[in-house]
């Protein structure tokens, strides 16, 4: 009787060592009398080793200042039992005490898997956030994607989504200066937008490579609020248009 | 006084970049996810298993944050990294032709198939996880990274001109 015919699979995991050791000898000696087989065999062989020997295997080094910061960071974890309180300055007006202390417990619990500790150092130390007419209207209308210039910088619109409670939060982009940047969240409740999350970082120290930490931080947030995915843009128009 | 968690961590950082290139394709954005899965790690670190090996518990971590990045650049995309994206885009017509007259690059022909394809390729051929391990990395069964990957080297073959 002959020998059932190996699948791609097969072939491929006996390539791979994957194989279990008596399968891995039934399909070497199929191998023998099944050049089609064999052939298969020697084409998987080839796509790894071709990919072992391209540039996609090649080193790739990281810049020190990367590494330097990991190691920083993995030192300060060291020394450091209970992570420090987030150093969120409440703007005046813009939210209410209980909605500072829930947003906080939120981002500090542990359960997070995220350490305050990790967010950049200049967090929470920049000029408020102060909700005013201009950032109003452009919370209003402005759709994801686009920018609008307000008396106090530049303000991007990022994406639209709704909480765990179902409020409509804008992530925003707000640059009061070239060289600081402010990544914020505002969520729409008893008719106003109120401040939720603002990460932010002067342009001095870190340059560049604390764009993971703004990103670590508002993505523990939207973890932590259970936000939902974010909004199409005609879901975003629709769900703009419904506060009117 | 370094730890060794933290030591084998920053051996692992260039392999890290590496799969990170191989996912997202430019230079900036795989600084910054290997930097955020390292910063993730390190606050996790209670969470893995030190029997396990320290590879595919971190590729999974870049993994995600990849993902976690692409979900927010879908609806507008944060504009600092839209603004690194510069992907040559420089053809003229003369390059282009000798381009298709010589056989692709293994890395054109990386670039050309599925992100999943890419992705399952890299970890098992180029980093040499067990099926498993890749599996764990891609949340996937076992059977799912086998078909996949099994589509992806023909595939792949198809795009070198292998047969």
């Amino acid at each position: 009787m002959p020998e059932p015919r190996h699948d791609d699979e097969t072939l491929m995991a006996y390539v791979d060592g994957e194989l279990p050791t008596d399968e891995a000898r039934q399909v070497s000696e199929a191998l023998r009398a099944d050049p089609e087989a064999a052939a298969r065999v020697a084409l998987f062989k080839a796509t790894r080793q071709r990919l072992r020997e391209s540039s996609v295997a090649d080193a790739s080094p990281v810049k020190d200042e990367i590494v330097q910061r990991i190691r920083t960071l993995s030192h300060e974890q060291q020394g450091r039992q209970t992570t420090r309180v987030i150093p969120f300055r409440r703007a005046a007006g813009v939210w209410t005490p209980a909605a500072l202390a829930a947003s906080v417990a939120l981002i500090v619990g542990a359960s997070l898997g995220y350490a305050i500790g990790t967010l950049p150092r200049d967090v929470g130390m920049m000029a408020s956030i102060v909700v005013d007419e201009g950032w109003r209207q452009a919370l209003d209308g402005l759709p994801s994607g686009e920018s609008r210039d307000l008396p106090d910088g530049r303000l991007t619109a990022v994406a639209s989504f709704r909480d765990g409670s179902g409020r409509l939060c804008r992530e925003v982009e707000h640059r009061p200066a070239a060289q600081e940047r402010t990544i914020a969240v505002l969520c729409h409740g008893t008719g106003e937008w109120r401040l939720r999350l603002r990460v932010a970082t002067g342009g001095s120290d870190g340059g560049d490579y604390e764009a993971a930490s703004i990103h670590g931080a508002v993505d523990a947030f939207l973890n932590a609020t259970r936000a939902g995915e974010p909004l199409r843009r005609d879901e975003e128009a629709a769900a703009l248009k419904a506060l009117r | 006084m370094a730890d060794r968690f933290s030591e084998d961590l920053i051996a692992l950082l260039p392999r890290l970049r590496r799969f990170a290139l191989s996912l997202c394709r430019v230079a900036d954005l795989a600084d910054d996810l290997v930097q955020l899965t390292a910063e993730r790690a390190l606050t996790a670190r209670d969470r893995f298993d030190p029997t396990s090996r320290l590879e595919p518990w971190l590729f999974r971590i870049l993994r995600n944050a990849w993902l976690d990045t692409a979900r927010r650049r879908r609806t507008a995309g944060l504009p600092v990294e839209l603004e690194d994206i510069d992907k040559a885009d420089s053809h003229d017509g003369v390059a282009t032709v000798e381009a298709t007259m010589m056989l692709r690059s293994v890395e054109e022909a990386m670039d050309a198939l599925s992100d999943d394809h890419r992705a399952v390729l890299h970890l098992v051929c180029i980093e040499e996880l067990s099926y498993a391990e890749a599996a764990q990395v891609l949340g996937i069964p076992d059977g799912t990274v086998m078909s996949r990957l099994a589509r992806a080297r023909l595939a792949l073959a198809g795009q070198l001109g292998m047969k």
